[in-house]
């Protein structure tokens, strides 16, 4: 049911421009779909106006655009995202957020696809309650305010701690938990805190490295995916800590060094240090902070925290540090995890220094870790002799590199992704337009299959990881347009809206709005020759397989004839299940390229009459009435078999005709033996009347 | 080696000949016999039916009915005054030598061979021409063809049919397993 409503509300954002716009509205979307003017404003379903002169970058995250909106009845301020395809809005959570509609939590108000954006392309929008507060902090730099003790623990901890156990009981991970998300009042009579959103982008794609715990803050921001409710107590605790030292003693590191303290010192150590806080915070905060994720609280044990139970965390057992440091890039490496860091940026270094007996030596006296020693012993064994190959020492590095560090992410040429979370990866790769061969790679290079052979404890999903993977591999390898690395990127990431490179300024969602945009893009005349192409056609085949499968042999043939057909007949399965309106300018443009659909008619006079039946249909949009001028089965097969008639009559014909030309040409005496007989017969007939008429004179006694 | 038409029909008209000279013969000798006088009569005015018969080269031989039908009727006046005038052999000797009878009889031959000479490449001609016709009458209809289902309607069946092949969903199966 809810799933039917997001689909609705897809639909009605996807369309709202045609049904609720004002002439001034009109005016302004024609404008956008030139894309040569900057937009002031625009109106969401015509309730919601957004003011593009209002910006509030104090809000934003990522890359996405936030200003100032306004109810038009109800005067109420409210906040819009305008959220882009790389972001890749989280839309598997808007239904449960939405039905969320907590006191501190951030609640949306309304979302839908923009056609208007402030420079003329479509966004995808979320409208949410204005919190009503500046966020804690403005910049990750930033110090905030100290506030009292109790006031931390009853107006910030514990109001932000019950939302978190709303998500955690509807099984939700919030994912972008950090003090640039929590809106804080501190004036009037006690805090008022609320926590921001995380469905207008990919979850933890926004957050800092310091709010993520460290097997996943080793991973780029859009290769972490979503956590569990265990990384979301992580990200809050480092925000109470900050809140509670009202200090970031790590504000103005780099990423790298952050990553290297958490790796040396740990996560409690790097926020706190040698701090004292109040009563039972660091109780709580080395529980939530702890590095090793099995000792790591969960919300049972914040619960028993927040009842008043004393719970004593463990201490986190550190990183174990090698007695004698290995020297890579002029830099002696004591953990193991920076020096995992530092050959993932050296590959080519990295993979000479791997497979040397130097190295290994220096494991074996120096990391007493047999599990790791096993992996690399696999691993070696496996890339025995391929190691030092051209083309084979990056994924040689990248397999020992998981090897070393299991719990790390996969970090193979540049890309360092969780196994989990490829499918976002390789959509977000897509939409900034970088290279995706790795991601083809990784997957063909089965290093999903090695990372998962390489953890101590086998992660519960593992089969149905590995399996899906399995299924990716075969798809990957088959060149045909709805396969290949295009189909693994809609497979792997629901969120990820259509990515072809023609929808630039398009937000396509499902199989209506990419219809739309085609519309939209037939008018402005911006339709490649190939229409469909290998996203469009993976997209459809992957997120609304019933519209496309069908006709996929068809849109796939080689043929031009059958091509547009397969267009049609998808574009007409589109419509009708979609009920949208009428679209004249692509149905036009397939009119025009209808040729070859009609040369396949043998009939002239039947050709005639269909060109002009699809001439009459131009303005309509119509595709359902195009499909049955040109692929009426009967007619064609009528129109076949009368051509089969006509081809044997043409040659029994040609073979009388030759007969006859031979005949005449050929034989001299050609009809002679026919005028003989004539003359025979004649003669007979003459011959018998005279000699009746002789007999009758004779009798008659004339003679 | 394969007998030509030609020589077929020659067989079988050879063989019809074989088959009826002796039954004539027989009926000539027993004529002979009992009616001389007209024997007499006709094998003297039917002389050019005879030499028409003897003539004629081309299957199936025409010109010898084609005279002798015309050469009886004229030699069937001098036949019927010779039964008129009693059947004897001395009329018919008479009759034979008449030339008011060898003129009717050889006149009337010799309208059989005008007919057959004038008649036969008439028909001919005009045989050709209804041929010449019909080959225009179907040209004019393969360009209608031609015009109403295009150039593919000449062409041989097999390459008319491949144009026709929808695309097949066994790549797309393979590709599916």
């Amino acid at each position: 049911m809810i799933a039917e409503h997001e689909e609705d509300n897809l639909k009605n954002g996807a369309t709202q421009k045609s049904d609720t716009s004002s002439p001034a509205q009109k005016k302004a979307q024609s404008n956008a779909n030139e894309g040569e003017s900057k937009q002031t404003g625009s109106l969401f379903k015509g309730v919601y106006a957004i003011d593009f002169k209002t910006p509030l970058p104090e809000f934003r995250v990522a890359q996405n655009q936030v200003f100032l909106a306004r109810h038009i009845e109800r005067k109420e301020k409210c906040i819009a995202i305008l959220a882009l395809p790389e972001t890749l809005p989280r839309f598997g959570l808007i239904s449960s957020y939405k039905g969320l509609q907590l006191k501190n939590l951030l609640n949306l108000l309304d979302y839908g696809v923009l056609k208007d954006g402030p420079d003329g392309r479509e966004y995808m929008v979320f409208i949410f309650e204005y919190p009503g507060a500046a966020p804690v902090l403005k910049s990750w730099q930033e110090v905030p305010a100290r506030i009292e003790d109790d006031a931390l623990i009853e107006g910030f901890v514990k109001p932000i701690v019950m939302i978190l156990r709303e998500f955690h009981q509807q099984d939700l991970v919030h994912g972008a938990i950090n003090l640039r998300n929590i809106y804080l009042q501190t004036s009037g009579e006690g805090n008022i805190a609320v926590l921001g959103e995380c469905i207008s982008h990919a979850a933890s794609m926004t957050q800092h490295i310091l709010y993520e715990p460290l097997e996943r803050a080793l991973a780029s921001p859009e290769g972490r995916g979503v956590g569990t409710s265990q990384d979301d107590l992580y990200a809050f605790g480092m925000c109470v800590a900050i809140m509670a030292r009202a200090e970031n003693p790590v504000a103005h590191m780099s990423e790298n060094e952050i990553l290297q303290r958490k790796i040396e010192t740990g996560s409690y150590s790097i926020i706190i240090g040698r701090e004292r806080l109040p009563g039972g915070l660091t109780e709580f905060l080395r529980g939530v902070l702890n590095d090793d994720k099995t000792q790591r609280w969960g919300f049972e044990d914040v619960e028993k925290w927040l009842e008043g139970r004393r719970l004593s965390p463990r201490q986190p057992k550190m990183q174990q540090k090698a007695p004698r440091g290995y020297p890579f890039q002029n830099e002696k490496h004591e953990y193991l995890k920076n020096l995992v860091m530092a050959f993932t940026r050296e590959p080519s270094e990295a993979s000479a220094v791997l497979s040397s007996e130097n190295f290994l030596n220096w494991f074996k006296r120096n990391v007493e870790d047999t599990n790791l020693a096993a992996n690399i012993e696999s691993i070696m064994d496996r890339n025995k002799g391929m190691s030092q190959m051209d083309g084979m020492k990056e994924r040689f590095v990248a397999e020992m590199c998981i090897g070393l560090d299991p719990v790390g992410p996969i970090r193979y040429r540049g890309i360092s992704v969780l196994p989990r979370n490829l499918g976002n990866a390789l959509a977000h790769a897509f939409a900034t337009e970088q290279d995706v061969q790795p991601f083809a790679q990784i997957i063909n290079y089965q290093m999903i299959a090695t990372w998962l052979s390489m953890q101590l404890t086998l992660p519960t999903d593992a089969a149905a990881l590995s399996s899906q993977l399995d299924r990716c591999r075969q798809f990957l390898n088959q060149k045909m347009p709805g396969y290949g690395i295009e189909r693994i990127v809609y497979m792997l990431s629901k969120d990820a809206p259509c990515l072809s490179p023609q929808f630039m300024d398009c937000y396509v969602m499902n199989a209506g709005m990419l219809l739309e945009a085609l519309e939209k893009k037939a008018k402005q005349n911006k339709i490649s020759n190939a229409i469909l192409d290998r996203h469009m056609v993976a997209f459809l085949s992957v997120r609304d397989q019933r519209m496309i499968e069908p006709h996929l042999s068809y849109v796939n043939s080689a043929e031009e004839t059958f091509q547009v057909l397969g267009v049609i007949k998808t574009m007409s399965a589109i419509q009708k299940s979609y009920q949208l309106p009428m679209m004249p300018h692509f149905c036009d443009l397939l009119i025009n390229r209808a040729q070859p659909a009609i040369d396949r008619i043998y009939g002239h006079k039947l050709k005639e009459k269909m060109l002009s039946a699809i001439q009459s249909l131009k303005g309509k949009g119509d595709f359902n009435a195009l499909l049955g001028v040109l692929d009426n089965s009967e007619v064609i097969q009528k129109d076949a078999q009368m051509f089969v008639m006509a081809r044997r009559e043409f040659h029994a014909l040609e073979l009388e005709a030759r007969s006859l030309e031979a005949a005449i040409q050929y034989k001299k005496n050609f009809g002679l033996q026919k005028g003989r007989q004539t003359a025979m017969t004649i003669s007979a007939v003459f011959g018998t009347l005279l000699f009746l008429m002789n007999v009758f004179m004779f009798l008659l006694g004339r003679f | 080696m394969a007998k030509t038409d030609k020589e077929d029909a020659s067989e079988v008209s050879n063989q019809k000949t074989t088959s009826l000279r002796r039954p004539i013969l027989i009926l000539f000798l027993v004529a002979s016999i009992f009616a001389l006088p007209s024997v007499v009569v006709l094998a003297t005015l039917m002389i050019p039916t005879f030499i028409a018969i003897l003539m004629d080269r081309h299957i199936p031989k025409t010109l010898g009915m084609t005279v002798g039908c015309m050469n009886f009727a004229g030699a069937s006046v001098g036949w019927l005054e010779l039964v008129r005038r009693g059947h004897d052999i001395r009329d018919a000797l008479n009759i034979a030598m008449e030339p008011n009878s060898v003129f009717f009889a050889y006149g009337f031959a010799f309208f059989g061979w005008v007919l057959y000479l004038n008649i036969a490449p008439f028909v001919a001609r005009m045989t050709v021409r209804k041929a010449q016709m019909r080959v225009k009458r179907i040209r004019k209809r393969q360009e209608k063809l031609k015009k109403d289902w295009g150039t593919p309607v000449s062409k041989q069946e097999v390459q008319a049919v491949e144009t026709q092949e929808e695309p097949s969903s066994e790549a797309e199966e393979k590709n599916k397993k």
